[in-house]
């Protein structure tokens, strides 16, 4: 069983009169990458830099690496890298100035850390490019390979991939992909929930300072699924409040090489799915279980003498359980 | 290793002796410098306008400079040339420091917030001490740059005679001396600020009058009277302090103005403006208070030997008003500290606790850290001491030096000292009262303000519109009793051969302010021990509240575990448990560094 690597736990703060968060509550696992789905103003930023420690809590608690933020700031500062949104950068120095700068601010005490984070994040061939000339996406590159300086833990990036364009986002997403395999923890927020889709393994959705849902994908669809199921038998409450349900329910798109319909004839009835549909030459089925059963879809098809030449995970889950567990009212 | 200066740092010292830790802190600072201030230098000299800029003001200085020279030697001897250059030199130089530096200083941390790379910064773990000193080193770095650029500018002076090498020399000294206090001030505005404009324009509003009012008190203010003393020292000339050094004889006074002074005027506010910087470096629930009340204690003791020194060594004349200078000096400085203290949280947050724990703080190291009715009492004790100790060291030498009068003078300083004490105590009490009962340091910055305008002012309209001036000065003094200006009424009724009944007034106005003073305290340490109170109640709570929840949790993880084991036993599929749904926890509470 993973460890915990960011807990935060009834988490309370007010601005003035304002109350930004309520009782917000969600747990983060060790190699995890938890995208923080939010509308404006919800409280994604002000929880970001609580667990930053930039802001002190007003109640409840939050943990990185089982440290108090509040406690133990200096320690959480070790074992985290925070990117804020729009964050700026030194111009007038080259970007192995930049990241020499940070490294000795960090008491990183090596200076082959530079080559490394500069390879990694695969800005090596910028180095003596002054910053200022670097492009948007250049500049994110380099915000991460700031925060790798130190090999933290937990990564911590508000809106990284927001105002780059199509080739700069797929290059962070990759990157995440990387530091993912490198053991790292990565919170993102974000607004574009596609992106959010390819890399999360689990999200959180904050809406007017509450946590509506957080978990696992998969995990908080099959939720909504029962929810919407026990609402149409008239018995549920409005929000997806239940922990996560014994059976999951997905969605795949399959392409076969002969007739569809045939191939949706083969797999209606057949144990866990759900539903089957044919929409323009693709086969949608909805089905009960884990990854597992995708396999055997695709085996009992080929069993059937029919090829298969692509299976995709429906991505627009997240948007359907974004739409369904929020309100969204204005904020 | 340094990743920026690419060298080796050395460990430790060779060993114990001081010359190797002398050598080990050179290492340090050569091969491991301060990181902001190295970005600093890097970014500054990429820029192209740097240069430019400088080579401009040194032309125009050097213009200046020549075109001065020349219109004067056509009717005056080399010397007087040489005098006129070195003072025009310097009376500019100093401007260009104490206008420049500052600006440059305030631009530091505020284009940081501005430009939004300080959170970066922030979290890299450096401390603020670290980030302070960086960026003082960087605009002095700065600054220094233009005053050695015009160094030959300045040399031209002695070529031309009047002045010796030395003046010239302990004149740039000056000008460095100068730029230390004035970038302080610049850093300390900038690190409030977080707009970058809004910082160079205050630090601009406070430095132009700041460098008039010190060009034209410290320089043509007591250029004569320092020609009386020393009569080698010209007249009606401002840069007289660096040709003093030269020109004065050594004995008692010269090391009081020209070593002790300068010290204390330019050190005490330069401390102060860097633990200001410093404490707002940190975060609001860190401990800002410890420096700044290790400030408070060192500035109250180095003003008090200066004013006791200043009274023992002016001849007997002067006895009176320096001691009354003294005083009205030290009052100003302590009524400027109750603002500055004003700012105290009302108790240490948990981070500041859980250091002190950490680190086993000592009781005087905690009564130093942050709290708003240590404050009060610190300042109370240190500040009645501190006047109270000049004021018995003046009388003393009043009693030896001065023969007729001597009583009433006397006399007349014991009222002003009684007046000022229990003022002060009145002002620290009621400062402490309203900072623990205002929810932010500017409400009780203003109430303390609006107050103590009140009170000063009031008194003295109400006398005056009652007409009771036009009658009887003294009954009208009566009213004004409560006034703390009426100390000056008190002081002076003292030599007067019929004594007004307003001393009777002043004495009860002075028992009603301690009082109110000493019970405005004691109320704000039981609001103080309240809010303290209530907040670790509700820590303790909260704290209670997620040790259950954790308890719950593990107890249903542990079930589940059971179940999964006996289940696997008897060979049935096991179901996943559902986690338990958390407590809800309490509105949040008010801390009590206030920052809620």
């Amino acid at each position: 069983m993973s460890r915990t690597a960011i807990r935060v736990r009834h988490l309370s703060h007010r601005f003035g009169n304002f109350d930004v968060l309520r009782d917000v509550s969600f747990e983060v696992k060790e190699g995890e990458i938890f995208g923080f789905i939010g509308p404006n103003g919800a409280g994604k930023t002000t929880t970001i830099r609580i667990m930053a420690t930039l802001l002190e809590p007003m109640a409840g608690r939050v943990e990185i690496d089982g440290m108090d933020v509040t406690m133990a700031p200096d320690e959480v500062r070790r074992v985290i890298g925070y990117m804020p949104d729009h964050a700026g950068v030194y111009d007038h120095v080259t970007v192995r100035e930049y990241l020499e700068f940070f490294a000795d601010a960090f008491r990183v005490g090596r200076t082959t850390v530079v080559d490394a984070v500069l390879e990694l994040t695969d800005i090596g061939q910028l180095e003596d490019r002054l910053v200022a000339t670097l492009s948007k996406g250049q500049k994110q590159r380099l915000q991460l390979a700031r925060i790798l300086l130190h090999d933290p833990k937990v990564l911590i990036l508000d809106e990284p991939a927001s105002d780059l364009d199509p080739r700069a986002r797929i290059e962070i997403r990759n990157l995440l992909t990387d530091l993912r395999g490198l053991g790292k923890t990565v919170l993102l927020s974000s607004h574009i929930l596609t992106e959010l889709a390819d890399v999360c393994t689990s999200v959180g959705i904050l809406e007017r300072g509450h946590m509506v849902v957080s978990g696992p994908i998969a995990d908080i669809g099959a939720r909504l699924s029962m929810q919407r199921d026990a609402q149409a038998l008239g018995h549920a409450g409005t929000r997806p409040s239940s922990p996560p349900a014994a059976i999951q329910r997905h969605r795949v798109k399959l392409r076969t090489l002969e007739s569809p319909e045939r191939a949706a004839e083969v797999l209606t009835g057949a144990p866990g799915v759900r539903d089957v549909q044919v929409t323009s030459g693709l086969l949608i089925v909805t089905f009960e279980g884990t990854e597992a059963k995708v396999a055997e879809l695709v085996a009992l098809l080929v069993k059937n003498d029919l090829g298969v030449v692509a299976v995709e995970q429906e991505r627009s889950d997240l948007e359907r359980i974004f739409l369904e567990a929020t309100r969204g009212e204005p904020q | 290793m340094s990743a920026q200066t690419h060298e080796e740092i050395p460990a430790a010292p060779a060993s114990s002796r001081a010359v190797d830790k002398a050598r080990f802190k050179w290492a340090l600072f050569s091969r491991d410098p301060n990181p902001i201030w190295i970005r600093e230098l890097r970014q500054s000299a990429r820029l192209g306008r740097t240069p430019i800029i400088l080579m401009v003001v040194t032309v125009v200085m050097t213009l200046v400079i020549a075109s001065l020279g020349g219109v004067i030697s056509s009717d005056q001897s080399s010397d007087k040339v040489g005098v006129v250059v070195y003072h025009t030199y310097f009376s500019l130089a100093f401007f260009l420091v104490t206008w420049l530096g500052p600006a440059v200083a305030a631009n530091s941390i505020a284009s940081e917030r501005e430009g939004r790379t300080w959170e970066a910064v922030l979290l890299t773990g450096l401390p603020p001490t670290v980030i302070a000193r960086g960026k003082f080193l960087a605009a002095m770095t700065f600054i220094s740059t233009y005053i050695v650029m015009l160094a030959p500018v300045g040399a031209l002076a002695f070529l031309f005679g009047g002045v010796t090498a030395t003046e010239v020399v302990i004149a740039f000294g000056y000008l460095f001396a100068f730029a230390l206090l004035f970038v302080a001030l610049g850093l300390a505005v900038s690190s409030k600020m977080s707009s970058l404009r809004a910082s160079i324009l205050i630090t601009l509003l406070l430095c132009v009058p700041l460098s008039m009012f010190c060009f034209g008190a410290l320089g043509f203010g007591l250029v004569d009277g320092i020609h009386e003393l020393w009569r080698q020292v010209p007249r009606k000339l401002p840069v007289w302090l660096p040709t003093a050094y030269i020109r004065g004889e050594f004995g008692a006074p010269y090391v009081l103005l020209l070593i002790v002074m300068p010290l204390v005027v330019l050190g005490v506010p330069t401390w102060f403006l860097y633990e200001s910087t410093v404490a707002n470096l940190r975060g609001a629930n860190e401990d800002r208070s410890t420096g700044m009340k290790r400030w408070f204690i060192a500035a109250c003791l180095v003003l008090g030997g200066t004013a006791i020194a200043s009274a023992s060594i002016v001849t007997q004349r002067g006895v009176e008003p320096v001691s009354i200078a003294s005083m009205v000096l030290l009052s100003a400085f302590l009524g400027f500290t109750t603002f500055v203290f004003a700012g105290e949280p009302v108790g240490p947050s948990r981070r500041v606790k859980t250091e002190w724990q950490r680190s086993a703080r000592g009781s005087i190291a905690r009564f130093l850290g942050p709290s708003a009715v240590n404050a009060g009492i610190l300042q109370l004790v240190v500040g009645c001491f501190t006047i109270t100790a000049v004021a018995v060291v003046c009388t003393a030498i009043l009693r030896r030096e001065v023969g007729l009068g001597t009583d009433q003078t006397v006399e007349g300083l014991r009222r002003l000292v009684a007046y000022t004490l229990g003022f002060y105590v009145f002002l620290v009490g009621f400062s402490t009262w309203a900072r623990v009962r205002s929810s932010t340091p500017l409400v009780t910055r203003i109430i303390l303000v609006v107050t103590l305008a009140a009170i000063a002012i009031v008194p003295w309209v109400i006398a005056a519109i009652a007409g009771v001036f036009a009658h009887d000065f003294d009954d009208g003094a009566l009213i004004a009793a409560p006034s703390p200006i009426f100390a000056f009424y008190m002081y002076d009724d003292a030599k007067r051969v019929n004594e007004a009944s307003g001393v009777t007034a002043g004495m009860v106005c002075i028992g009603a302010w301690t009082i109110a003073g000493l019970g405005l305290l004691a109320l704000a340490a039981q609001k103080s021990r309240t809010i303290i109170s209530a907040f670790d109640e509700s820590v303790a709570e909260t704290d209670r509240r997620l040790a259950l929840e954790d308890a719950a949790q593990e107890a249903a993880e542990q079930e589940a575990r059971e179940r999964e084991a006996l289940e696997r036993e008897s060979g049935v599929e096991p179901e996943p448990v559902a986690q338990r749904e958390p407590e809800p926890e309490p509105e949040p509470d008010p801390s009590p560094d206030g920052a809620s």
